[in-house]
């Protein structure tokens, strides 16, 4: 018997409330995420997001189709590969979107983060292959260069003639603001090489291509939806909050938190719990990611961490959602008293 | 610098996350009890708790920790949910504010509870070492019914004097004096520890009394009762032939609505760890580990599946540690700045 909406509902606010709380070690994400999160709720039908992500997905991708995914975020000095903020949300929902629906990623990233996303989403279990094999072969993605300089427009108009995906997601990936400055999450100006996303945003967008943003700032693709909530609640969020708006906007307490919350929303829907990652998953990840350079993004350390937060954390958050998906889909029990 | 409201909010979200089953028992009650609470008291639930103990629990004060659920044939020494809760407050009154835990519960839901305290590093103790030193705890077991358990509450606190009083999945009779199971069944008063009268008589005396539940039929649910009764299934009418609430009347003067009671105790001692700074006072994932174990060798079952498995209401021993994992991660960070640089 399949879950009815209201038991769908209860799971999803849940999901939403796990990978919202507010665990990160940063002097400017201080009462700030559950805020964010609210907004995105109310401009966005009342929520819970988790499950309007998902069904997005399930709405728009489906055998033979593709989805882009891009994320990176970096700094020369403190972040030359890339964080361990984005790579491993990219990794777990392009290899749970694929399981669920059967459409095949193609992933975007500054050249210089690569590698860091490569091995990333290798332990996740997706091999890496040319992209004319990979848009073809099960279980296989391709990472490509995205342009940080004014060639951008015409790679942009050339990937999505190549690939033709159906979907456009954005996971931690800054984008500018109205005044076309992009920001780091502490209102900083963002680093030059920064790989400029939101022009391929910019002309899905013009071609009607569906689009999805995942962030914890207010600086990531996707927060010009509730940009006034970013200018309300962010502290510098005048400055930080991006213009770049998605047709779904899902926040976390850390990007990739969000990334799980749709993978988890997805084993919900379709009720296959082995769609959500567990924790040797994540641990397989996020070693990846380091040992591939990626950096802890709120100390700068090549750390076992993300946001801050320790390996551990993470686990116990796949953990925890594993629970809510596994426990959701029992039916039928009773106990006797 | 001690930790703040905004943390106080996160430590809250934690322990708020409803994960049971599918069916079976309630769903999606959880985070509308937690709202009908932390509108009623206006502060972090776990935060307010915590302030209100450091302010009263003076070093060598005692507080009586109350716990025990469930009864035959269900659950004949009663469940994993409240014991390790019951050991997590046992610790962090010791480590945190030097207080001295006296454990009540009924005679069969005893040897859990003592089990679980001692696994967090609490000996439970005769009275005679328990008077002359601290790190240790004191078990006392309630006589059951309604009169021996008010004429036993009336003699704790002469005798112990105790500062605060908390209750931790501890269950309160409803409007006619009657207990249930949060399914609607009926607990017979006269095979309950009569909890009750303990908090009634605190009150009368102003010791701070704290109640901790995750249904609305437990001590201190009586603050949020009318919401609570329009929200539970059997928030109106019970199954047994009382046809009454299965919400408790009896309230305290803090209630801390958690999705699993445990998950409130330990969202107190995180908020007490970071009060006092000191993280110590919320026990680590290790320990953890070992009072769900010992918590269950000694007869307490999981009060989901009714089966002696170390679960608590029916998620998995992984998530009971992966919960401290995140409580310590959002205390330590409350405690600390950092200057990245960039």
């Amino acid at each position: 018997m399949p879950l009815d909406d209201r038991q769908i509902e209860i799971i999803g606010r849940n999901i939403d409330r796990l990978t919202t709380v507010e665990a990160r070690i940063s002097d400017y994400a201080r009462g700030v995420i559950a805020n964010l999160h609210n907004a995105a709720c109310e401009a966005q039908g009342g929520g819970p997001l988790s499950v309007l992500g998902a069904r997005f997905v399930l709405k728009h991708l489906g055998p033979g189709k593709t989805f882009f995914m891009t994320t990176g975020a970096g700094d020369p000095r403190y972040l030359p590969a890339g964080e361990t903020d984005g790579p491993p949300g990219v990794a777990a929902l392009a290899h749970a979107i694929h399981a669920a629906t059967g459409a095949q990623p193609i992933l975007l990233t500054e050249a210089a983060f690569v590698a860091n996303l490569e091995a990333t989403v290798l332990a996740a279990g997706l091999g890496i292959r040319p992209p004319d094999i990979a848009t073809t072969t099960p279980f296989a993605t391709t990472v490509l260069p995205l342009a940080h300089d004014d060639t951008a427009e015409a790679q942009a108009a050339s990937y999505l003639d190549r690939f033709a995906p159906a979907m456009l997601i954005s996971i931690e990936k800054i984008g500018p603001n109205p005044d076309g400055v992009a920001h780091t999450a502490s209102g900083k100006p963002a680093a030059g090489d920064r790989a400029r996303a939101e022009v391929l945003f910019d002309l899905g967008a013009k071609r009607g291509i569906a689009s999805l943003g995942i962030g914890d700032n207010g600086n990531e693709i996707g927060f010009g939806l509730i940009l006034d909530a970013v200018r309300k609640y962010k502290p510098a969020g005048d400055r930080l909050g991006t213009r770049v708006r998605t047709d779904v906007l899902v926040p976390a307490n850390t990007s990739n938190w969000g990334a799980y919350a749709i993978e988890a929303a997805l084993a919900v829907l379709l009720e296959r719990p082995e769609i959500m990652h567990n924790a040797s998953v994540e641990r397989r990840m996020l070693e990846a990611c380091v040992a591939a350079r990626g950096v802890d993004g709120s100390t700068g350390r090549h750390i076992l961490a993300v946001d801050g937060m320790p390996a551990e954390v993470h686990y116990g958050l796949v953990e925890m959602l594993n629970c809510i998906v596994r426990n959701g889909l029992v039916q039928g029990f009773k106990r006797p008293f | 610098m001690p930790i703040d409201e905004i943390v106080g909010d996160s430590i809250d979200r934690i322990i708020s996350i409803e994960m049971r089953f599918g069916a079976g028992l309630p769903r999606g009650v959880i985070h509308r009890l937690y709202d009908a609470t932390r509108q009623k008291h206006g502060q972090p639930l776990c935060f307010m708790a915590a302030q209100a103990l450091q302010k009263r629990v003076a070093r060598g004060r005692n507080v009586l920790v109350v716990t025990g659920a469930g009864m035959p044939p269900g659950l004949p020494k009663g469940e994993t949910d409240g014991p390790p809760g019951a050991a997590a407050i046992a610790h962090a009154l010791d480590v945190g504010l030097g207080g001295k835990p006296i454990l009540i519960s009924e005679d069969r839901n005893m040897p859990p509870v003592i089990a679980a305290v001692e696994a967090a590093g609490v000996a439970v103790v005769d009275e005679g070492l328990f008077k002359q030193r601290g790190g240790v705890a004191l078990a006392i077991e309630m006589p059951l019914g309604p009169e021996a358990g008010k004429k036993a509450a009336t003699e704790y606190l002469d005798r112990y004097d105790p500062a605060a009083v908390i209750f931790i999945e501890k269950a309160g009779p409803n409007e006619k004096g009657v207990f249930h199971s949060i399914n609607g069944s009926v607990r017979e008063p006269k095979l309950m520890a009569n909890a009750h009268f303990i908090a009634e008589a605190a009150r009368s005396r102003g010791i701070l009394t704290i109640g901790v539940g995750d249904g609305g039929n437990e001590i201190g649910c009586g603050v949020i009762a009318e919401a609570a009764r329009d929200i539970q299934p059997y928030g109106r009418r019970c199954q047994c032939p009382c046809q009454g609430s299965i919400i408790t009347v009896c309230e305290t003067d803090i209630l801390v609505m958690a999705s699993v009671s445990n998950w409130g105790a330990y969202g107190i001692a995180a908020a007490i760890a970071g009060l006092t700074e000191n993280r110590e006072a919320l026990h680590d994932e290790a320990t953890e580990r070992r009072v769900i174990e010992r918590c269950v060798a000694a007869g307490a079952m999981d009060g989901a599946y009714a089966r002696l498995i170390p679960y608590a209401d029916g998620t998995r021993l992984e998530v009971q540690t992966s919960l401290i994992t995140l409580l310590h991660e959002v205390v330590g960070n409350g405690l600390r700045s950092y200057d990245r640089g960039f």
